[in-house]
C-alpha cells in the first residue's frame, strides 16, 4: 500500500506498482488535467508538482510515489484564486488548443518558485515541454507576466 | 420528464448588406416551463429564448422542406431546472434516435446558435469545434455583434453536430456523403474556411434574435422600432431614459413570429467584429478540465490499446496472446484486419491491420500490448526506404515517366530556348508527421440503443459516417459528441482512430475507448508528402521571367498558385509513384513545401539576374490583377493584395536596410496565398559558427476583414513557429518498409529556446469577406527563413530539413 497526497487530500494505492503516476491521476484519481503526450518524459504534457519540484508523471511509478506530496494543475490556484501563472496565461492569451498547457503552465510555476525574476535564457534553460501550436512567443510572455504578477501580489 | 412543447416559428426573408443573396431562416422561439399558464417564479428565473436559424447551403431553401418546426424543441425538467433542448429530430434525426437522445439531453447541452438566461448571460453557439484555430470565439463573435450582445457576459458552447439527407437534385456541401449534409452551418474544421463559410450565417442568426428582442421591447414600451437602440444586451429608449435587459424579453419576443425584414448592421457600426478578444474557455484550459477528447469517457466501457501493423499495407497474420491475457484487467484479445476507403492509389485507411488488447484500464492494455508477439503480413513495401522512394522519384523526374501535365500555359519549351538566362534547381524535403500533442482517442458505444461517439474529430459528420458503414445504421442514428482537439493540423479528419473504437464495440457490444500511444501516432499517420521537385526559370533580355517549368514527384501539390498566370509560359508536371506511405492533409496541405520551393527558387532567380528578392516579385504581381484561382479554396488570386502583403511586411520590417547588416546576419522575404489569404514574413537571423539563431519574425496578413485581431495574430504567430520547427528539424525516415521515429526523441520538434523572441504581426485593414487564418502562414515562413540564411552565409538551403547543413 502506497500512501501520498494529490492536492493536499491523503491518498493510497494498492494496483500494480508499475503504474505510472500519469496514468492513475487520469484514470484512478479522475484528474484529467495532466495529459498524455509521449510516456517518456519528452514533451512535459503530463508535468506535476512532485515533493514541490516539477516532474513528468508519465515515467514516475507508483511504487515510487510513497509518502510524496503531488500538485497536480486542479489544486494549483487558491481557490477561486488562481495562481499567477494561469492568471498570466489568460492575460496573456496564450493558449491555442490549449493541450499542451497544463504542463506548460505547471513547469512555469516551478521555475518562479525557483527563480523569481528568470531571464530569457533562463527559460531557454528550464521550460522545455512541447507545443505543436507553436504558441511559444506568447508562453515566453506569459512567464515574464506571472513573474511579474507574482511581485505584485507579494508586495 | 414532464414538459409542454410549445413553439413558434415563421419564415422570414431577410437580404444581406451587400450580398445580395437571400437567405431564409427559420426561428424557433419558445418558452419553458412546466406549465404555461401558470408562470412561477421559477419559471421566470429559467426562460430560455432559443433562436434557430436553418443555413442553406449555397442559395435559399423556401422552407417546405422535411422538417417540421414544432419537434426542434423539447422542454422539459431536468435536475429540478426548467429546460428547453433542441431535440434531435430536429437535426434531421429519425424519431427514435430522437427520443433515445432526449434521455441524454439536458439543460446544460446547448441546442443551437443563441441561448439567453433570465440573468442576462447569453450562451452561444460554435458550430465548429475548437482545436487552437480560435473559432470558438470569432464565430460567436459574429453572431455576438448582429445581437449586441455583453461579449464579457457571453459563454460558448459547440453547437451539436446537425446533419440532414439531402433531397433528390439537391446541391450539398463538399461535406456532403452518400446523400447526407450539414444542416444548419458548415460544421468542418479544416481548409481554413470555418470563418469564410460562416461569416454571413452567424451574423444573420444574430439579427434574427436581436430583431425579436427590439420588437418585443418596442410593444412593451409602446414606442415605434426607431425609437429603440441595443447595446450590451439591453435594449435602450433613449427619449425616456428606460432600457430593458435581454433577458426580460424572453417571454415577449419567444411570442413574436418572424415575418419581418430584418438588415445587418453596416460594418462601420460594428464593435465586437474587429476588435481583440483573448479566448473564450481559456479558464477551463489554464485549471485543467477535462475538455478534451482524450479525456472523455462513457460509463462501462472498456479501454483498447492496439498494437498496428508497422508495415505499410500490411496486416496480422497470426498473433500468441498468452502473456497477454496473463496481464491482471486483460479481457480480450481481438484481430482486426486491414481496410482502406479505395485500396491502392491515393486511398484512406479506415481500419489499420492490427491487433487490439481490450482491458478493464488503460494500463492494463498497455501492459497487455506490450506482451503480445504479433506476426504480419508485410504487405508489398516492406522493402521500402527512405532512400528507395527518393531513388525512384529520381528516376521518374530522369526519365520523365508516369508524369502528368496537370497544368500547361503558353510554350514552355519555346519559351525556355528563346530566353536569355535560364535557371535551374531541385528542392527536396522530408516527410513530416502531425504530431498534435493530444495522441488519438475516440470512446464509442455501439449498442443498438446507443450509437454514440465521443471523439476530438476535425468533421464531426465523418463520425456518423464511420458508424453507419460500420454498423449499417442511419448516420441520422448516431448521436456524435465532439470534445476540443488537443490540435488537429489535418490529422483529425480522417476515420481511422475512430473506426477502431467503433468496431471494437460494434464486435463486443459495449462501450470501448481507444487509446493511441504516441509510438502508434507517429508510425501510422496520414504524413505530410515528402518529394523532390525540379524547377526552372527562362529570364528574356529585359529581366522578366517568360517561362516557369515546375516538375513535381510527390503526391498531392497545390499547383496553380504563383506564379501560374502571371508567367505566360507555364507548365506543372507531377509525377506519383506507389508508394505504401500512407500521405494526408498537414496544416496547408499542398501549400506547405509548394511554398518553400517557389520562394525559394524565386530568390535564387533574382541572386542570379543580380536584383532585389522584393523589386522581383513586385514587378512580377504589379500591376495587380485579379486571376481566377483554379485551386481549391478561393475564386480568385488578387496579385495586388499578395502584393500589398509584401509591401507592408517590407517597410514594417526595414526591408531597405538589409544591405546593412553586419556580417553573419541575414534577412529574407517570401509570401504565399492560402485558401483565400494572403500572408508575407520577413524573418531575420544570426548564423555563427554554424549555429542558427532565428532573431525575429515580422508578418503582414490579409485574411479579409479580421473577426478577432488577438485570434488572427495568435494564428501567424503560431503559424510561423509550426513552420520554423518543421525547416529546422522534423523528418520522418523509412527503412525496411516502416517508419524509423517512434517518438519525441527522435522526431525532433521546436522547443522555446530555439523560437524566435520576437514576431510582430501587422493586418491589413480590409473590408473584404474573411477568410482564414490557420495555415496560411507556414507555407511563407519557411522560405523567408531559408531565404535569410542565404543572406546570411551565401548557402542556399534546397532541402529540408535544415538540421545541421549549416555546420558543414
Ligand atoms: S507524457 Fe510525460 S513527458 Fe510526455
Ligand atoms: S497550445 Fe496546442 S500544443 Fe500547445
Amino acid at each position: 500500500m502506497v500512501k501520498f497526497t494529490i492536492n493536499q487530500k491523503e491518498m493510497s494505492f494498492d494496483g500494480d506498482p508499475e503504474t505510472p503516476l500519469l496514468w492513475y491521476l487520469r484514470e484512478e484519481a479522475g484528474l484529467k488535467g495532466t495529459k498524455f503526450g509521449c510516456g517518456i518524459a519528452q514533451c512535459g504534457a503530463c508535468t506535476v508538482h512532485f515533493n514541490g519540484r516539477a516532474f513528468r508523471s508519465c515515467i514516475l511509478p507508483m511504487s515510487a510515489v510513497d509518502g510524496a506530496d503531488i500538485l497536480t494543475i486542479e489544486g494549483l490556484a487558491d481557490g477561486d484564486e488562481l495562481h499567477p501563472v494561469q492568471q498570466a496565461w489568460i492575460e496573456e492569451d496564450a493558449p491555442q488548443c490549449g493541450y499542451c498547457q497544463a504542463g506548460q503552465i505547471m513547469a512555469t510555476a516551478d521555475l518562479l518558485s525557483r527563480n523569481p525574476v528568470p531571464s530569457d535564457e533562463d527559460i531557454d534553460a528550464n521550460i522545455t515541454n512541447l507545443c505543436r501550436c507553436g504558441s511559444y512567443y506568447r508562453i515566453r510572455k506569459a512567464i515574464h507576466r506571472a513573474a511579474e504578477i507574482k511581485r505584485e501580489r507579494e508586495a | 420528464m414532464q414538459g409542454v412543447s410549445t413553439a413558434f416559428g415563421a419564415l422570414l426573408m431577410s437580404r444581406g448588406a451587400g450580398g445580395g443573396a437571400v437567405r431564409s431562416f427559420a426561428l424557433s422561439c419558445c418558452l419553458s416551463g412546466a406549465d404555461r399558464s401558470r408562470p412561477t417564479d421559477a419559471l421566470r428565473q429559467k426562460l430560455i429564448l432559443i433562436g434557430y436559424a436553418t443555413f442553406q447551403m449555397g442559395e435559399r431553401d423556401d422552407m417546405t422542406g422535411s422538417y417540421d418546426r414544432r419537434n426542434f424543441l423539447k422542454i422539459g425538467m431536468v435536475g429540478g431546472s426548467l429546460t428547453a433542448t433542441l431535440t434531435l429530430a430536429g437535426c434531421g434525426r429519425t424519431e427514435s434516435a430522437a427520443s433515445r437522445s432526449a434521455a441524454t439531453l439536458t439543460g446544460e447541452q446547448l441546442s443551437v446558435f443563441v441561448r439567453i438566461n433570465s440573468d442576462n448571460s447569453i450562451v452561444i453557439g460554435a458550430p465548429t469545434m475548437e482545436m487552437g484555430q480560435g473559432t470558438f470565439t470569432s464565430m460567436p463573435m459574429m453572431i455576438a455583434e448582429e445581437l449586441d450582445a455583453d461579449w464579457s457576459r457571453t459563454t460558448v458552447e459547440l453547437m451539436p453536430l446537425g446533419l440532414k439527407k439531402l433531397k433528390p437534385g439537391e446541391e450539398g456541401s463538399d461535406a456532403a456523403k452518400n446523400g447526407y449534409d450539414y444542416a444548419y452551418a458548415y460544421q468542418g474544421a479544416g481548409g481554413s474556411q470555418s470563418v469564410r463559410r460562416n461569416y454571413m450565417t452567424l451574423r444573420e442568426a444574430g439579427a434574427v434574435v436581436r430583431s425579436r428582442l427590439v420588437r418585443a421591447a418596442a410593444s412593451r414600451l409602446g414606442v415605434p422600432l426607431s425609437a429603440l437602440r441595443t447595446q450590451d444586451s439591453y435594449v435602450f429608449h433613449d427619449a425616456e431614459d428606460r432600457s430593458i435587459p435581454y433577458g426580460d424579453l424572453i417571454e415577449d419576443a419567444a411570442a413574436l413570429s418572424d415575418d419581418v425584414a430584418v438588415t445587418l448592421k453596416n460594418p462601420a457600426d460594428f464593435k465586437i467584429i474587429g476588435s481583440s478578444s483573448p479566448i473564450k474557455g481559456a479558464r477551463e484550459i489554464v485549471t485543467g478540465e477535462p475538455v478534451f477528447g482524450i479525456d472523455q469517457e462513457i460509463p462501462g466501457m472498456v479501454h483498447a490499446v492496439l498494437a498496428r501493423c508497422p508495415y505499410f499495407e500490411g496486416t496480422p497474420v497470426s498473433f500468441d496472446a498468452t502473456a497477454a491475457r496473463d496481464v491482471p484487467g486483460v479481457i480480450d484479445v481481438i484481430q482486426i484486419d486491414r481496410k482502406w476507403s479505395e485500396p491502392g492509389g491515393d486511398s484512406e485507411v479506415m481500419l489499420h491491420g492490427a491487433v487490439a488488447v481490450v482491458a478493464e484500464s488503460l494500463w492494463a492494455a498497455i501492459k497487455g500490448r506490450r506482451a503480445l508477439t504479433v506476426e504480419w503480413d508485410q504487405g508489398e513495401f516492406a522493402e521500402d526506404s527512405t532512400e528507395s522512394i527518393n531513388a525512384k522519384l529520381q528516376s521518374m523526374l530522369d526519365n520523365d515517366e508516369g508524369g502528368s501535365e496537370v497544368r500547361v500555359d503558353g510554350d514552355v519549351t519555346a519559351a525556355l530556348s528563346a530566353a536569355e538566362t535560364v535557371i535551374e534547381a531541385e528542392y527536396g524535403f522530408s516527410v513530416w508527421t502531425h504530431a498534435c500533442m493530444e495522441p488519438h482517442s475516440a470512446v464509442a458505444d455501439m449498442r443498438e440503443d446507443r450509437r454514440k461517439v465521443i471523439a476530438s474529430h476535425q468533421f464531426p459528420e465523418r463520425i456518423a459516417h464511420c458508424v453507419a458503414e460500420i454498423t449499417g445504421c442511419d448516420p441520422l442514428d448516431v448521436a456524435v459528441e465532439t470534445a476540443r482537439l488537443g490540435g488537429g493540423f489535418g490529422r483529425k479528419f480522417p476515420p481511422d482512430y475512430i473506426s477502431e473504437a467503433v468496431w471494437l464495440s460494434h464486435e463486443l457490444k459495449r462501450p470501448v475507448k481507444v487509446t493511441w500511444m504516441r509510438e502508434d501516432d507517429i508510425r501510422h499517420d496520414a504524413y505530410n508528402r515528402g518529394g523532390v521537385s525540379r524547377l526552372r526559370a527562362g529570364v528574356d533580355g529585359e529581366g522578366r521571367i517568360t517561362a516557369w517549368d515546375h516538375a513535381i514527384g510527390g503526391h498531392g501539390f497545390h499547383i496553380h498558385v504563383f506564379p501560374a498566370g502571371i508567367v505566360p509560359n507555364f507548365r506543372a508536371r507531377n509525377y506519383r509513384p506507389r508508394n505504401g506511405m500512407w500521405f494526408g492533409a498537414w496544416r496547408g496541405p499542398g501549400h506547405n513545401t509548394m511554398g518553400f520551393m517557389i520562394q525559394s527558387f524565386l530568390d535564387e532567380t533574382a541572386t542570379e539576374l543580380g536584383v532585389d528578392p522584393l523589386d522581383l516579385r513586385l514587378q512580377m504581381l504589379e500591376p495587380a490583377q485579379r486571376i481566377p484561382y483554379q485551386g481549391w479554396g478561393a475564386e480568385f488570386y488578387d496579385t495586388g493584395r499578395d502584393a500589398a502583403v509584401l509591401k507592408l511586411v517590407a517597410d514594417k520590417a526595414d526591408w531597405a536596410g538589409r544591405d546593412a547588416l553586419p556580417d553573419g546576419y541575414g534577412r529574407g522575404i517570401a509570401s504565399h496565398f492560402t485558401f483565400g489569404s494572403y500572408c508575407a514574413h520577413v524573418v531575420d537571423v544570426k548564423v555563427e559558427d554554424g549555429a542558427l539563431e532565428i532573431l525575429r519574425v515580422v508578418s503582414a496578413i490579409d485574411c479579409g476583414r479580421a473577426v478577432n485581431r488577438l485570434g488572427v495574430m495568435a494564428q501567424i504567430e503560431g503559424g510561423a513557429m509550426d513552420g520554423i520547427s518543421a525547416a529546422l528539424h522534423q523528418a520522418i525516415h523509412v527503412q525496411n518498409g516502416q517508419v524509423v521515429e517512434k517518438n519525441f526523441d527522435t522526431y525532433r520538434m521546436m522547443r522555446i529556446d530555439e523560437a524566435p523572441k520576437d514576431i510582430e504581426v501587422h493586418i491589413v485593414e480590409s473590408e473584404e469577406h474573411p477568410t482564414g487564418t490557420g495555415e496560411l502562414s507556414l507555407p511563407p515562413v519557411i522560405p523567408a527563413l531559408t531565404n535569410a540564411i542565404f543572406h546570411a552565409t551565401g548557402k542556399r538551403i534546397r532541402n529540408l530539413p535544415i538540421a545541421d547543413q549549416l555546420r558543414a
